[in-house]
């Protein structure tokens, strides 16, 4: 009775074993860790400028959209921003990293926007809509 | 889950998973690269309290995974975990309620795999994935109640799990199943002889259970309980669903792809199985549960008897919306039905061999019923939009203006998102900036220097040279767990600040809240507590002695020392009462509108007056088109009830009548209607509002008046009109003309 309980404790533990080892294996990193590769002035001032231009015209919307609410208005601008940055991170073939990175040093650095005002800097506080 | 496990180093790209994603890797990055608790995050709307942010999950033994294999992949591992610990658990409840140990191996998938795992998926709700400890608390509140210790500790241990794990809704709705555990107990056992007793050891039983439960939650109990009591989340709107949405939820939508739908499956397959259980005697409780919890689902479905409605008047569940998470429960409830159904077939076959085949069917059904769940999952597993794992830059910490849209990067390239969501109004200073040269600074550069010789999320070492005496800001939030080295902490506009005299400074800033190190003392105390009672109870589990009832209390009280004495340990400074002033900065609180302001005097059969008013349009210029603005004078000379807000709506009759509206349950973004002084004349001042543009003059009317926002959405009756006129329970406050650009 022993032998079989043990046997039946190994074959599970086993089986236990060989299913973390499939689940280890098949969640495995396909490649090394990527670290953030700024881009370079000219093409990061390029899309700095382009940002900036783009975020009039959102903000605007947005506006419309949500009369009388701060947060939200400007929410609504960073759904637009970010749909900015996905596509022209694909079409421009950079790293979402990268053109957040161009974002950071424009700002903060002041890059020029061309006959865009520079974007935003402050943040309305977060205060969610009663309902969504 | 196989096709996520191999998507497991890619990101969900989905809003909720981003901002999830950004909770666990700032605790990731807190413990891994800093070497500290994750008590701060700062990464997330100019710094938040770890612990006290509500749904983040990283209080959990899932947040191993996550140290031993990064947030992304940890993520994926917690889902499998999860689901095995859900699996296991509902075998355990099954088979504790009379399953039989087939029946519940077969069933215990059609709650553990059930659509709201394979839709928290698509989302990335990581954090719902602690509904699979339910059963695990429901058995845990069984055999307590049955006198077991083992119980008290079982259930003690999945509830402080499934809070820790960020189950801000699957706390209250375990405490809604345990009470109706407890109800079915005695309303089972309630004729049996030495009901007194009984109900005695039930009561104590029962607060055993809530003592340590508390005590083993308490790391993120106390915080989260601080983070909404400064905070209550803000929800409005009367959410309902058709009952045929029920059964689509429930059974998806014969024939059409529902890949995306909003999900609570449990599968078709298990229905005939769930109705034949229904007719046994010991599946009343069961048949309750489901009844009550598909009702509750509906939630404003048919207003005048809506049980959702009136659960909504009991704090916590003040805070819950989307009913349908109620059909979680209903999905536990049908796995045991379905159990019990193919428990008595199994039983039967000992008597007629026919029946034998028919318990071979019915696990065939469940076996088929199974397959349908996994394939769901794996048809939601594919549905997410995943995109590669972020870049990571080791660098200096800086805030960014961010995006919460997409704030799962910020962490990884050591950024913080200013920009944020939560379904709470976040304690978030206005003067947060994501341009700084530097993130410490002095705003008299004449006064001297600050240089920051260290930085991490708990603890700011600076080094601070001033010539007079200044006040040093930091571009984070202040809370009130901030303490300095030198110099006092203070709040500017909601900017951690600390004031500092003349000389040279070795400014140390630490982030140590009593909420969050008291309750992890109390937590770890009560899970030693946890041991002990486990320990005590392998060879008898029931409570022996009179004496042993004495020293179990006594141990389950023992944890909360860790409370008492934190109060006489660790200062902390309450919170500054916010400012009640307009945003303008003038008093809010005065004796008489303001001069300017037209007399109105309209009166709500609340005892609410709305004094005066003043509407004006502020012309357009470069950085804006015409804006109103608009002051409400409000006097309350009653206790006004509680979740009302204001509406405010601007309409023109040009051509056809339309209108647009705003509305607001803060007076002056500052103060709740039911926390204003009685007799006082109470200014709302709110955001300007944006007008349309036309091309013809267009003359606009302003509507104001109440409604209860945070209750059943139905208007407060306007009694007297005043000075003005009353349309649909609104006040006219005002009018303008906007000319054409």
């Amino acid at each position: 009775m022993l032998l079989r309980l043990s046997l039946q404790t190994n074959i599970a533990l086993a089986a236990i074993m060989a299913a973390i080892g499939a689940t280890l294996l098949h969640s495995r990193p396909s490649g090394p860790v990527a670290h953030l590769r700024p881009l370079a002035n000219a093409p990061a001032q390029a899309f700095y400028a382009a940002a900036a231009k783009e975020e009039v015209g959102e903000r605007k919307k947005g506006q419309g959209k949500f009369r009388g609410s701060a947060w939200s208005q400007d929410d609504d601008f960073h759904y637009a921003e970010a749909q900015f940055l996905r596509s022209y991170s694909k079409s421009h073939r950079f790293t979402m990293g990268s053109v957040l990175d161009a974002l950071d040093r424009g700002m903060r650095e002041k890059w020029p926007t061309g006959d865009s005002p520079p974007p935003d800097q402050k943040v309305p506080p977060c205060r969610p809509r009663l309902s969504y | 889950m196989w096709p996520a496990l191999g998507d497991a180093n890619r990101m969900n790209d989905f809003r909720d998973a981003q901002y999830l994603t950004l909770f666990e890797e700032a605790a990731r990055q807190a413990v891994a690269r800093f070497h500290q608790l994750p008590l701060w995050d700062p990464y997330y709307c100019g710094g938040v309290p770890g612990f006290g942010s509500p749904q983040a999950r990283f209080a959990s033994p899932t947040f191993l995974l996550t140290l031993l294999t990064g947030t992304l992949r940890g993520a994926v591992l917690a889902w499998l975990l999860m689901t095995v610990v859900g699996l296991e658990g509902t075998f355990r409840y099954v088979r504790a309620r009379g399953g039989g140990n087939l029946a519940a191996i077969a069933v215990a998938p059609v709650f553990a795999l059930g659509g709201v795992f394979a839709r928290s998926i698509t989302l990335g709700w990581t954090n719902f994935f602690s509904f699979e400890l339910v059963p695990w608390a429901l058995f845990g509140v069984r055999l307590a109640l049955d006198g077991s210790r083992r119980g008290v500790v079982i259930a003690a241990l999945a509830v402080g799990w499934m809070i820790g794990f960020g189950g801000t809704y699957t706390a209250p709705l375990t405490l809604l199943a345990a009470l109706f555990e407890i109800a079915t107990l005695l309303a089972t056992r309630a004729r049996r002889p030495g009901r007194a007793t009984r109900l005695g050891r039930v009561a104590a039983m029962g607060t055993l259970v809530v003592l340590l439960a508390v005590a083993v939650s308490m790391v993120r109990l106390w915080p989260v309980a601080e983070t909404l009591a400064s905070s209550p989340r803000i929800l409005g709107g009367t959410p309902k669903m058709e009952p045929m949405k029920v059964w689509h939820f429930l059974f998806g939508e014969w024939g059409k792809d529902t890949s995306r739908n909003d999900d609570f499956r449990i599968g078709l397959a298990a229905l005939p199985l769930v109705l034949l259980g229904v007719w046994r005697r010991r599946s009343i409780p069961f048949v309750v549960a489901a009844v009550v919890g598909t009702w509750l689902s509906l939630g404003y479905y048919k207003e005048r008897f809506s049980l959702f409605a009136i659960l909504r008047t009991i704090p916590p569940y003040t805070m819950l919306r989307a009913p349908e998470r109620f059909l979680i429960l209903v999905g536990l409830a049908a796995a045991v039905l379905a159990a019990l159904a193919v428990r008595k077939i199994e039983a039967g076959g000992r008597r007629r061999r026919w029946l034998v085949v028919a318990a071979i069917g019915c696990q065939a059904l469940l076996g088929f019923n199974t397959a349908h769940l996994v394939h769901n999952v794996q048809l939601k597993s594919r549905v997410r939009t995943m995109v590669g794992s972020p870049p990571i830059a080791q660098r200096e910490f800086r805030q960014m203006r961010g995006n919460r849209w997409i704030a799962a990067y910020f962490p990884y390239v050591s950024r913080g998102s200013l920009t944020c969501f939560d379904d709470y109004n976040v304690a978030q200073s206005t003067e947060l900036r994501g341009d700084l040269p530097q993130e410490e600074y002095l705003k008299d550069a004449d006064a001297g220097t600050v240089r920051r010789v260290s930085w991490s999320p708990d603890r700011i070492d600076l080094q601070v040279d001033l010539t007079r005496p200044a006040r040093v800001y930091v571009n984070q939030n202040w809370h009130a767990g901030w303490h300095s080295s030198v110099g006092a902490v203070v709040s500017e506009s909601g900017l951690l600040a600390v004031d500092l005299d003349a000389g040279s400074h070795a400014l140390t800033l630490e982030f140590r809240p009593r909420s969050a190190l008291a309750g992890l003392g109390t937590t770890l105390l009560g899970l030693v507590v946890a041991g002990v009672v486990a320990w005590r109870a392998r060879r008898k589990d029931t409570v022996p002695s009179r004496r042993e009832w004495l020293l179990t209390f006594a141990l389950m009280l023992a944890p909360f020392l860790v409370v008492a004495l934190s109060f006489k340990l660790m200062r902390e400074p309450r919170p500054p009462p916010l400012p009640l002033l307009t945003p303008s900065g003038e008093p809010m609180i005065v004796d008489a509108p303001p001069e300017d302001t037209t007399p109105i005097g309209a009166r709500w059969a609340e005892g609410i007056v709305l004094e005066a008013a003043r509407v004006e349009l502020e012309p357009r210029d470069d950085a804006h088109g015409p804006l109103a603005n608009v002051e409400l004078d409000w006097r309350f000379d009653r206790p006004v009830p509680p979740g009302i807000g204001v509406f405010i709506q601007f309409e023109k009759t040009e051509k056809k009548t339309t209108f647009f509206a705003t509305d607001h349950v803060l007076l002056s973004n500052a103060l709740w209607p039911e926390d204003a002084p009685l007799h006082k004349t109470l200014r709302d001042v709110f955001d300007p509002v944006d007008i349309p543009e036309a091309k013809t003059a267009i003359t606009w009317k302003v509507y104001a008046g109440l409604w209860r926002a945070r209750r059943d959405m139905t208007r407060l009756t306007v009694t007297d009109p005043g000075t003005s006129s009353i349309s649909y329970d609104r006040v006219l406050v005002g009018s303008f003309v906007l000319t054409p650009p």
